[in-house]
């Protein structure tokens, strides 16, 4: 009898260490059909389409009867200009506020800013695109001209999303510097500033460019936002004006966004492809975080 | 005709990784005594006592080499892990209760081990509480937070969870290091009281702990069981030369 | 050696002075961040429950009860509306539009109801005035337009028809007032009229419309230049009916204010003839009217004034009514539940997943290659962008396994997507649980399982929540993949297949459909409300539990 209750005791604790697995392989299986399922809808595209061509013309007329084209360079170089312009506004203020959190401020100031970076993290992006509609086209409307809805409006929308991804990062990381080297630091008679910049900021390197590379993945991955400012317009920017940030511009995501509720056959075939390249960007920037953090340890924070 | 033994061990060697921890220890505990492991810090005494319930079982990096009996059997052979865990007990060295109830800290043993009624578990809390004396003290609080008690309620507290196991074997690992001298004289008092019903096996830094409560006593060094004895005998008249310095102090 | 001191101490305050403007500029970078927040919160949340918006108007922005009906006060109406109707005044405008069928809801007062135009017959003289002067030749009554023979009639109808407007004399307006279903409303139906000339484009110019204080300048002749006004170049004539004209009492009371004066430079006229005349004689002439005359006679020479209209935006009636038209009229009380639903379910899908998981990684999991590559995709799945989430949920959910676009398509994928952060948060809790209770309750002989729910569980609840409201906080913000799963019907969901439109849709579709930047507001003001309170609960959650481990 003893030994009965005994052997149903360790089936009951197997199994559950069983449903515990599963439980913990669901987020696993996740990542692998999304890719099959992806790759699977997207790759037939490519039985018509040479990849080059997809990769590389301008041409985006999918659903033309004839001589339909199936280029997305545009919105590759709309995604890339977005991108890049965010970071360069976004990367330098949220490092400098990492810095300040982590550094300089104290008592309540550094909570409200702790907060306020929180409640940013938590804003949804329809509200940012909300914003950027009402208020950040029409400023730069009256400043640049045109519709004020342009790859500008879009990056400035993307840097303030990004900023809570950076800060918090960088903040953690630079934290985790051992306090002996800013100890050390200081009794060489270095300012608290030197130390930051030639101590700190070095020895965070590693956290500081995984929240660089956080950013640029949550900026190329962002959707309705930017689509709410950033135009929309299936065309190559204009480099001309002003580098083309007062194009509109479409983004990958954009272009799977737009036409996703009516596309069919190749069209919808096309824009999964499209999904495919977003999805390969994403994922070469997801493995570098691992790499990068594997080291240091900050995972936990992401 | 051979004496029977509460617990024995022959042979017993313990490794972590590669170091090896305990060298054949060879130990006889008797019935209902109260047995004192003595020896400087790190030299064996508490990974053993952890040997004796399967505590390093949870350490992954432990290989074990030897036999242990319980009441002559091989506890790592023939017996559940669980089963055993519910005759041997075990009070750690601070107190620990779950931050939940008083009741349902004393509570959480016969719970798990598939006690339901609500009237079985009162009388077997209340029975337990009052033989870890501290009742008086709990008795008009069992349904507020353990934490909020004192350092030397908790630890009774928790000799009372053990009990409400009912176990015939209490491991203690300095079971008093981190309280005050009153609550020390309680729980010394305490132990007193249970090594009629329970065999206690104790863990302690404190010599004159020992000596005033155990009735045998096992020195340690280096992982070896260097001597055991009546407590008696070990700190009147110790046979190793090791033992009478450490007793007279002169390991620190 | 005393040159290498000085160097150096040169050195020091150059370093110290980099230092503090080092400090500023990360102060400035601080400053800003909290700054935008602040912005943009405010920004939305007072657009949200205040209205502020400038709209322009073919009538001057005041009108009162008694309605003109030519320039001429022989015959005055007053327009009555049934007590249904959430509106205090009309502009003229209005008013033609609901009779001639042009308009036939009150979308004007955000109310999903159907206009019912009541008129007197023509037998009365009243009647008969307000088909010649309001609807004018062209125009006709709608089909559904009902007839009354009198004021007594009149009042008793519209008291009893919900949604009703109608008219009667000015001398009835006491019996109106007296009951309580139908309400006495201010018609705006004074216009501006001004010689073709002052809208003409030059130099790239063209007046669009009046401000109200250029109006009220020009009037009382502060303004002398069409260019003072956002105008071309030219000079400005006003044009004014003798003051004791009642039309010229009503202008000056709804356009100017009683202390103000009318311009002592203008042109003066008794009479409707002359006032288009002299305007039609003089470049830059401006004079004013009734709305219904020029809108029937000179349509193109009506100036254009704005409006700052100040309405409360986000009110009780906003959350609690149903949506209608789009999200044009009514409110979100469906889509508010509807996402209420999508949060239940992801809540009841993915905490057991994440808690599951993040206890097999703390309590089961050892560090094999396995457990290695679970957690790595696991990470990895964090970092997906929704869209691909959606696209995902929409070839799997939708498509494959034929769940349709509804609310089981849309929880699946968004409990796929809050999943790592359920389960670090969880994982992170279940740590900080202090190893001692564990060993305790082995050592009380209790198994890895039951350790696992009696204690550590418990212990590390208030992190689990925190994992759980976080990922509240996301499903409710989240639009991209929700609008390809889970659809976007705006009427309740029925069951776990009905196309459910959550309110980050909404909103996205108000503000993109271009169908009300108001309603938007307000939507996103109810998502921030929610995403302040889900982060205030996380953040005292967290607070407690670290006062917990530290104690």
């Amino acid at each position: 009898m003893n030994l009965d209750r005994k052997k149903i005791r360790k089936y009951y604790e197997q199994s559950i260490k069983y449903l515990l697995l599963v439980c913990a392989g669901v987020g696993a299986a996740a990542v692998l059909f999304i890719t099959f399922f992806i790759f699977q809808s997207g790759a037939p595209l490519f039985g018509q389409v040479s990849p080059i061509e997809f990769l590389f013309s301008t041409h985006w007329e999918p659903s033309a009867e004839v001589d339909p084209g199936f280029g997305i360079l545009p919105f590759i170089t709309g995604s890339i200009i977005v991108t890049t312009l965010a970071l360069l506004i976004g990367v330098p203020v949220g490092i400098a506020c990492a810095i300040y959190l982590a550094e300089i401020a104290k008592g309540r100031f550094a909570e409200i800013l702790r907060r306020v970076v929180e409640v940013l993290a938590g804003i949804p992006s329809v509200v940012f695109g909300l914003f950027g509609m009402t208020v950040i086209c029409p400023i730069v409307r009256d400043v640049l001209g045109g519709t004020g809805y342009n790859a500008l409006s879009g990056s400035i929308i993307l840097a303030i999303m990004i900023l809570p991804t950076i800060i918090s990062i960088s903040e953690i990381s630079i934290r985790t510097v051992p306090h002996g080297y800013k100890v050390a630091s200081f009794g060489l008679g270095a300012t608290h500033w030197q130390t930051i910049t030639k101590v700190l900021l070095p020895a965070a390197r590693s956290g500081i460019i995984a929240a660089i590379i956080l950013g640029t993945g949550r900026a190329i991955g962002e959707t309705m936002a930017v689509y709410m400012v950033a135009g929309n317009t299936p065309l190559m920017p204009n480099f001309g004006e002003w580098l083309g940030l007062t194009s509109s511009v479409r983004t990958l995501t954009m272009n799977i966004i737009t036409d996703m509720s009516y596309a069919s056959g190749m069209h919808r075939t096309a824009l999964f492809t499209t999904s495919i390249v977003l999805f390969i960007f994403i994922m070469t920037l997801n493995v570098l975080i691992q790499f990068i953090t594997r080291k240091t340890k900050i995972h936990e924070a992401t | 005709m051979k004496k029977n033994y509460k617990i024995r061990t022959e042979k017993l060697n313990l490794f972590y990784g590669d170091v090896q921890a305990l060298v054949d220890i060879n130990m006889n505990v008797e019935y209902n005594r109260i047995t004192a492991l003595i020896g400087p810090s790190g030299c064996g005494k508490s990974t053993y006592l952890r040997t004796l319930n399967r505590m390093n079982d949870l350490i992954a990096s432990v290989k074990i080499d030897g036999t242990v009996y319980y009441d002559d059997t091989d506890i790592y052979k023939d017996y559940d892990v669980i089963e055993l865990r519910k005759r041997i007990g075990m009070v750690f060295q601070k107190p620990n209760p779950f931050p939940m109830s008083v009741y349902d800290n004393v509570a959480y043993g016969p719970r798990v081990h598939g006690i339901r009624k609500k009237e079985e578990l009162d009388s077997i809390v209340e029975k337990s509480i009052k033989a870890a004396a501290v009742w008086d003290e709990v008795a008009d609080r069992l349904h507020q937070p353990a934490l909020g008690l004192s350092g030397g309620q908790q630890q009774r507290l928790c000799i009372a969870r053990v009990l409400a196991v009912e176990p015939d074997v209490i491991l203690m690992d300095e079971p008093t290091s981190a309280l005050d001298p009153i609550s020390t004289a309680k729980i010394e008092d305490l132990l007193d009281q249970l090594k009629k019903k329970y065999t206690i096996i104790i863990v302690t830094h404190n010599m004159q702990q020992a000596g005033r409560i155990s009735d045998y006593t096992g020195f340690f060094l280096n992982g070896i069981l260097i001597e055991m004895g009546t407590t008696k005998d070990i700190f009147f008249n110790p046979q190793d030369k090791r033992t009478e310095d450490y007793i007279s102090g002169r390991f620190g | 050696m005393k040159q290498r001191k000085a160097k150096i101490l040169q050195y020091t305050k150059k370093a110290r002075r980099a230092q503090k403007t080092a400090k500023t500029v990360l102060w400035l970078a601080a400053g800003v961040t909290i700054v935008i927040l602040v912005w943009i919160i405010g920004y939305v949340v007072y657009n949200g429950f205040v209205s502020d918006l400038h709209r322009e108007y073919p009538v001057i922005a005041k009108g009162g009860p008694e309605v003109i009906l030519d320039w001429q006060a022989e015959q005055t109406l007053v327009f009555i509306v049934n007590n249904s109707v959430r509106i205090e005044e009309l502009s003229a405008q209005d008013i033609i539009d609901f009779y001639c069928g042009e308009v036939r809801d009150w979308v004007i007062a955000k109310q999903d109801l159907k206009v019912k135009t009541f008129a007197l017959d023509m037998t009365a003289s009243l009647g008969k005035a307000f088909s010649e002067k309001v609807l004018g030749k062209h125009l006709s009554y709608n089909s559904n337009n009902r007839f009354v023979e009198n004021d007594e009639e009149m009042i008793k109808k519209v008291a009893a028809t919900i949604g009703a407007i109608g008219f009667i004399n000015p001398e009835k307006m006491e019996r109106a007032r007296n009951n309580p279903k139908v309400k006495i409303i201010n018609v705006r139906a004074i216009a501006l009229v001004a010689h073709p000339a002052v809208f003409e484009i030059r130099n790239q110019k063209k007046l669009r419309y009046l401000k109200e204080e250029d109006m009220r300048a020009i009037f009382s002749g502060n303004a002398h230049n069409w260019q003072e006004v956002n105008g071309i170049d030219l000079h400005i004539v006003p044009v004014l009916f003798n003051e004791d004209l009642a039309i010229a009492k009503q202008f000056k009371q709804f356009a100017l204010g009683d202390d103000k004066r009318f311009s002592l430079n203008a042109v003066h006229v008794d009479n409707q003839t002359d006032l288009m005349s002299v305007i039609n004689r003089n470049e830059g002439a401006v004079g004013f009217t009734s709305y219904f005359y020029l809108k029937n006679h000179f349509p193109d020479q009506i100036v254009k004034v704005e409006r700052r209209e100040v309405t409360p935006n986000l009110t009780l009636s906003y959350l609690i009514e149903e949506p209608k038209k789009f999200g044009k009229v009514g409110g979100v009380s469906t889509i508010i539940l509807n996402t209420v639903f999508m949060i239940l379910l992801t809540v009841i899908m993915a905490t057991p997943l994440g808690v599951g998981a993040a206890i097999f990684f703390t309590e089961y999991a050892g560090e094999g290659r396995l457990v290695r590559s679970l957690r790595f995709f696991t990470e990895t799945l964090a970092g997906i962008p929704s869209i691909i989430f959606g696209l995902f949920g929409m070839l799997v959910f939708v498509d494959f396994l034929g769940l349709k676009f509804g609310l089981l398509s849309g929880t699946l994928t968004i409990t796929l997507m809050v999943l790592p952060t359920i389960i670090r948060t969880a994982e992170e809790s279940l740590k900080s649980v202090p190893r001692a209770y564990r060993e305790e309750s082995f050592a009380l002989g209790a198994t890895r399982w039951q350790t696992v729910c009696g204690v550590i569980i418990p212990t590390a609840v208030p992190g689990i929540l925190t994992g759980v409201i976080l990922a509240i906080g996301r499903a409710v913000g989240e639009t991209a993949a929700v609008i390809l799963t889970l659809g976007n019907s705006p009427t309740l969901a029925r069951n776990l297949f009905s196309s459910a439109r959550v309110l980050s849709v909404h909103l996205y579709l108000l503000a993109t459909e271009g169908i009300s930047f108001e309603r938007a507001f307000a939507t996103g003001t109810i998502l921030i409300v929610i995403i302040l309170i889900v982060n205030t609960v996380a953040t005292q959650l967290i607070k407690k539990m670290n006062k917990m481990h530290k104690a």
